[in-house]
């Protein structure tokens, strides 16, 4: 069992929250009580272990980590600098560069012919006859220029009407079916409009007949009478 | 002391202006010291070591963000606060016993350093009772016990540096100082 005064004061004297007085007479109790002095000499026993730490030197391996540590402040060199300032390599951007002319190539329907007399390029799926071969004064590249836009000016139009087309018909049978809807919603109402009337009808009637027969009962009375 | 905080200031203030001495000369001074309390946080010198390296990375990244209103090695010790948490998360702690081998463990650290008659082992066999013993604590504790213990802060300065309340700053403290007494009372019960 813990001794009262160890579990009140102890844990405050350890961490300096005591006044002086309080501090004295922990001091005085602890001189006559075995226990709270045990007690207090365990938790002197942890900060007499801790205390004995005694600094390091760096080991050996260090020299590494301390190389790091002070070329943080180096000036940069002059290879350094060039590559900080052009971080992006011509050569980290050839695959891409590749990657994008054949793509315009093929976009473009390029073909290449080599002749005796030198090689030339056609666009457009052009054939690779005389005239073809021929073919590398500005003029001729002109034409064909024109020949690729107009064709892409057709695709874009043709392109264009088959949206239109689509647009409205599907735009008519929208507009017919809302039609079709709403003549089916008027006959239905009609319908419901003609059910409700029979229905008054029927009921009126035979209020009709109630009363007739009160009038046929009261004039029997009377004749009665 | 207070020369000192000049002179770490004026170090700063050369070293943010560019000038490597001003630099090397900061690292020299604090290598040491934050090199130390790594190795206790961490419990190894593989860990310490690069506990320090990011360190440094980390006070020369900042160097320009401090202003003097507090002391540098304080403002050091909270970098050194904010990678020991990191590096915590990261990394299991450095020696991890199961309560059943506490006391076997314990023990094969010789207790004081007349067990060997090499200076430097001695230390060193002492400092590895020590780190054995911080081991044993949650890394919150361990900081505590560090900044009060080894860094000689008061229980306020602490609350301000760890972000806490005195409180719990006093309660980390003295939870972590009763784990290691029971710990160490097991340890001499043994026969």
């Amino acid at each position: 069992m813990q001794c009262p005064e160890s579990v009140r004061c102890l844990s405050a004297y350890i961490l300096d929250e005591l006044v002086p007085s309080e501090r004295e007479a922990f001091k005085n109790h602890v001189l006559g009580c075995a226990q709270c002095s045990a007690e207090l000499a365990s938790f002197e026993s942890v900060k007499t272990a801790l205390n004995s730490w005694d600094d390091e030197a760096l080991p050996v391996s260090a020299v590494a980590h301390r190389e790091r540590i002070r070329n943080l402040a180096k000036p940069l060199t002059k290879q350094e600098k060039a590559s900080r300032l052009s971080p992006f390599n011509w050569w980290q951007w050839a695959p891409s560069a590749l990657s994008f002319a054949v793509l315009v190539l093929v976009f473009m329907d390029a073909s290449f012919l080599v002749a005796e007399d030198g090689f030339s390029v056609s666009f457009g799926g052009l054939k690779n006859d005389a005239s073809v071969v021929q073919m590398v004064d500005r003029e001729e590249l002109q034409q064909v220029i024109a020949r690729l836009e107009q064709r892409q000016d057709q695709n874009n139009i043709a392109l264009m009407q088959a949206v239109l087309n689509q647009t409205r018909e599907s735009s008519e049978a929208n507009f017919q079916q809302l039609f079709a809807f709403f003549d089916q919603q008027r006959l239905n109402d009609l319908e419901q409009v003609r059910a409700s009337y029979d229905q008054l009808a029927e009921s009126d009637f035979e209020t009709l007949r109630s009363l007739q027969q009160l009038a046929s009962y009261v004039s029997f009375n009377e004749i009665v009478r | 002391m207070g020369t000192i905080i000049d002179e770490d200031q004026a170090l700063v203030a050369a070293a943010v202006k560019g000038s490597e001495q001003a630099w090397i000369d900061l690292v020299v001074r604090y290598e040491s010291r934050i090199y130390n309390q790594a190795l206790r946080l961490t419990g190894n010198s593989a860990d310490a070591l690069d506990l320090m390296q990011e360190v440094f990375i980390g006070i020369y990244k900042n160097l320009h963000r401090f202003r003097g209103e507090s002391k540098f090695s304080s403002w050091v010790f909270r970098i050194v606060h904010n990678k020991s948490i990191d590096l915590a998360r990261r990394w299991r702690p450095p020696v991890e016993l199961k309560s059943s081998e506490e006391p076997d463990q314990l023990a094969k650290i010789p207790s004081t350093a007349s067990d060997e008659p090499d200076e430097q082992i001695a230390q060193e066999q002492t400092n590895a009772q020590v780190q054995v013993l911080l081991g044993q604590l949650p890394i919150e504790q361990r900081l505590v016990v560090e900044l009060k213990l080894f860094q000689s802060q008061t229980f306020e300065e602490i609350s301000i540096s760890q972000d806490i309340s005195e409180n719990t700053a006093k309660t980390r403290f003295y939870s972590a100082l009763k784990k290691l007494k029971d710990l160490l009372e097991k340890n001499h019960a043994m026969p």
